[in-house]
């Protein structure tokens, strides 16, 4: 049985830290980076709190040292800061050596800049090269540009499950030999867009947010960008990667129950589920460790939950929602859940699910509310988006 | 490794709405910004659905329920979408709200229906299905990228029956900016394209059957590459499926009224040998239109008539076998889709 | 109430863009949700802006919509009884 495809680097920038380092450092610290609004100008600014990362748009403007003709916004400048460490951690020096890919996801692209400008770009001469980046592919073409990529770019959005599916096409593109080497993951800015979205639809907390709680209110936003280097193991021999960990198993269903709320019964969690478990060859009693979408919002937590009971029955199996150190960082998410999966494979530890008080009633599931040490081979990575887009990825230890 | 048939089409684009026969009766687009020509959405969709959805929404699942009903298929392993700019419509929507009631008394409908996999759950939705559901948004590439994703599906037996599609809308604002940078022509005699909007949706399965249109062979996209490239880019790929340039009897091509990237298109004018036509007088430009053009090619395959409206070369091939297509969206994002007679 | 009742009925119809409807068929009595005119859990949060837009009613927990909307008529004499505008 083949082992799966091997991730030989990664990246990340969240509300915990602007490295992997800085990451697994707050995971192990149980420093959540969720806090008061900060950077983001809005008018609920005394109200919400959110996992913004601790860099404001220019310092990292700055950091990255772009020309002053750049046109990258926040999700655009997030996402190449990640793909940097990513590519470093991997230790690529030459991106176009092999044939090589970019698959990236955005669910905000660059509304994070056209919000500010959309009705005034005519008196705003100097600010119209942002006209174009406003849409999903710009900032994945930016950056490819900028690590001076030629070669298979795109992007995909799917909502909260984008980043998964960006890694399971990349496994994809590896496995039939069109690629020898890919950089999957995503990126999402926080915008005014989205977090009056997600008002208007009533599922924001204005508190810390408490996956699995019966007492659960609603999520935190949050930002953040992510990657990870697959590549064939033609690759790992060829140039003598370590590999970090591998992506053994995938799966993609749709939920098709309503455009934003998911199932009663979490129909396509489960299949999306049950579908990875297949690919890797693993039975559900072999996962160590469940890293749950875990959104805290009732209706996120009851269907997963439901879906979950399904998949493990009645076997005891440990999880968490790692959300509340981050927020819920939309089309990043899965990426930012993968690379503290491959951290949880690293430290053998299950990562804490904060805030959590009281199990939900109807299905009595009780999280890790503190980091467990154990033996962890297989861990296994829920991501859920709208439009009943489920996706599940299966990270096994190198 | 399975083959991959067309078997079914569905197109709504700035032509008058045909459900067969894509290559007839063909009219240029005349306007800067030129709207679908839309079917009676009723015939597929209730009324209670219809009102919240944006012309994007509607024209992407009537096109791709025609699709899949044209190939007679009942049961669909995958559900994959390219857009360029997604539902913008509703995009736009909420966004203005927003910035007019500063924030307040903002309604979730427009909301929702703007994130970009919007089409692809509709059509879940409307299908009851739970199959494997992806969208593609990068530009002028976003369409063969999800035409790719499908190939795979069926080459490895991941999937028999798929539907991909393209999909993009007009919507005021944000064409009304693509006219200030030059995307879009502002007035007849400046730079930029001739727009439009439309959807095209394609059921491709591993069996092909008496109404197969044609065969996909293979489709590459890339980000960047210059005019001097293009020679290689095209002539590498088809060596990686056996072929070389005079295996190619025609090539379509998304050439626009944008001169300022005629340059990408000298290689295949210099042919000497094979047909070349565009589409995109008929189709207008928008970031999928590249679907609308591998809906054409289907159709001379299928019937081996290549009209003469279409063709920009002098030469004209008897039998057409293989049909290369390429395109490539404001200078970027180019793409080849290889596709063979059945 | 009869002139608030038709104003509701005016407004969801123009608010949930209910292009098909007849305001004269909507009963003040029949359901909004399920079987009655079909509508949803986001319909609902619709409802919740328009009550607060229109008649300063803020609704707090999308829940409560249940018992409120349940039909016209229960949603008039929620406006009639806690309106601030």
């Amino acid at each position: 049985m083949s082992r799966g495809v091997a991730i030989t680097g990664m990246g990340i920038i969240s509300a915990i830290g602007n490295s992997v380092e800085e990451n697994r450092l707050s995971l192990l610290q149980n420093q959540s980076g969720i806090d008061k609004i900060k950077y983001l100008e809005t008018v609920h600014q005394s109200k919400f709190l959110l996992g913004e990362v601790k860099k404001s748009t220019d310092e990292l403007i700055d950091f990255l040292q772009l020309s002053s003709e750049n046109h990258f916004t926040r999700t655009g400048l997030l996402g190449l800061y990640a793909v940097k460490e990513a590519i470093e951690n991997a230790a690529i020096f030459d991106v176009n050596e092999e044939k090589t890919g970019l698959i990236s996801s955005t669910s905000v692209g660059g509304m994070d800049f056209t919000e500010k400008y959309f009705f005034d770009y005519e008196n705003f001469p100097d600010k119209q090269k942002y006209i174009i980046s406003h849409e999903a592919g710009d900032s994945t073409n930016l950056i490819a540009n900028e690590i001076g990529l030629k070669g298979f770019v795109t992007t995909i959005s799917t909502a909260c499950s984008s980043a998964a599916n960006a890694i399971m096409l990349g496994a994809r593109m590896i496995k039939s030999g069109r690629l020898d080497r890919v950089i999957v993951g995503g990126t999402d800015a926080l915008s005014k867009f989205t977090l009056n979205g997600f008002n208007s639809l009533m599922i924001l907390s204005d508190e810390l947010n408490q996956p699995f709680d019966e007492n659960r209110k609603g999520l935190n936003l949050g930002e953040a960008a992510a990657y990870l280097v697959l590549e064939s193991d033609e690759m790992v021999k060829k140039y003598d990667k370590k590999v970090l960990a591998y992506l053994s198993g995938y799966g993609n269903f749709n939920d098709a129950f309503h455009q934003t709320a998911s199932s009663e019964t979490g129909e396509g969690a489960y299949l999306a589920m049950k579908k990875s478990l297949e690919i890797s060859g693993l039975s559900a009693s072999e996962i160590d460790y469940v890293n749950a979408h875990g959104t805290a919002t009732p209706n996120n937590d009851a269907s997963e939950s439901a879906a979950l009971k399904r998949i493990f029955q009645d076997s005891f199996f440990d999880f968490s929602s790692t959300k509340p150190f981050t927020g819920h960082t939309l089309a990043a998410a899965a990426a930012v859940e993968a690379v503290f999966s491959i951290l949880a494979l690293e430290e053998q530890k299950v990562w804490a699910n904060l805030n959590f008080r009281k199990a939900i009633e109807t299905f009595g599931l009780i999280p890790q509310t503190n980091i467990k040490s154990k033996n962890i081979d297989h861990v296994l990575s829920n991501s859920f988006g709208f439009g009943g887009n489920c996706s599940t990825l299966i990270f096994s230890k190198a | 490794m399975k083959k991959c048939y067309i078997n079914g089409i569905g197109v709504i684009s700035a032509q008058k709405f045909v459900e067969h026969s894509f290559t007839k009766d063909l009219k240029c687009v005349s306007e800067n910004l030129n709207f679908a020509q839309h079917p009676d959405y009723k015939e597929i969709i209730s009324a209670n659905q219809l009102r919240r959805m944006s012309s994007a929404v509607k024209m992407g699942i009537f096109s791709g329920l025609k699709a899949f009903q044209n190939a007679k298929i009942f049961d669909v392993d995958a559900i994959i979408i390219g857009t360029g700019l997604g539902c913008l419509s509703d995009s736009e929507k909420f966004l203005k709200n927003m910035i007019d009631n500063d924030e307040e008394f903002l309604t979730p409908t427009a909301f929702i229906q703007s994130t970009h996999n919007t089409v692809a759950a509709q059509i879940a939705l409307q299908l009851k299905s739970n199959a494997y559901n992806f969208t593609y948004v990068n530009g002028g590439n976003s369409f063969e990228s999800a035409l790719l994703d499908g190939l795979m599906q069926i080459q490895s037996e991941e999937s028999s029956n798929v539907l991909v599609g393209g999909i993009d809308e007009i919507a005021q604002r944000t064409h009304e900016l693509y006219q200030l940078i030059n995307v879009i022509k502002s007035t007849n005699n400046s730079v930029g394209a001739r727009f439009a909007e439309g959807s095209t949706f394609f059921a491709l399965s591993s069996e092909k059957n008496d109404d197969t249109f044609a065969e996909i062979l293979d489709v590459k996209i890339i980000n960047s590459i210059t005019p001097n490239e293009i020679e290689l880019f095209v002539t590498d790929f088809l060596k990686e499926n056996q072929l070389d340039i005079n295996s190619i009897d025609a090539f379509l091509i998304g050439k626009n009224d944008d001169e300022r990237f005629d340059s990408f298109y000298d290689f295949f004018l210099q042919n000497e040998k094979s047909t070349v036509g565009v589409y995109k007088a008929f189709s207008g430009e928008y970031e999928t239109a590249s679907a609308y053009g591998l809906a054409i090619a289907s159709e001379i395959l299928k019937t081996q008539n290549f009209p003469s409206i279409l063709k920009i070369n002098q030469n004209s091939g008897k039998e057409f076998n293989y049909i290369l297509l390429y395109n490539q969206f404001n200078g970027i994002n180019h793409s080849l889709v290889l596709i063979k007679k059945c | 109430m009869e002139n608030l009742i038709e104003e509701l009925k005016h407004k969801i119809v123009e608010v949930l863009n209910l292009e098909d409807i007849n305001v004269e068929d909507i009963d003040a009595k029949d359901p909004l949700f399920g079987d009655g005119l079909g509508l949803d859990s986001i319909d609902a949060l619709e409802l919740i802006v328009l009550l607060d837009k229109d008649y300063g009613i803020k609704i707090s927990d999308p829940k409560q919509g249940k018992t409120i909307f349940q039909s016209i008529e229960t949603m008039a004499q929620y406006v009639t009884d806690n309106r601030t505008k």
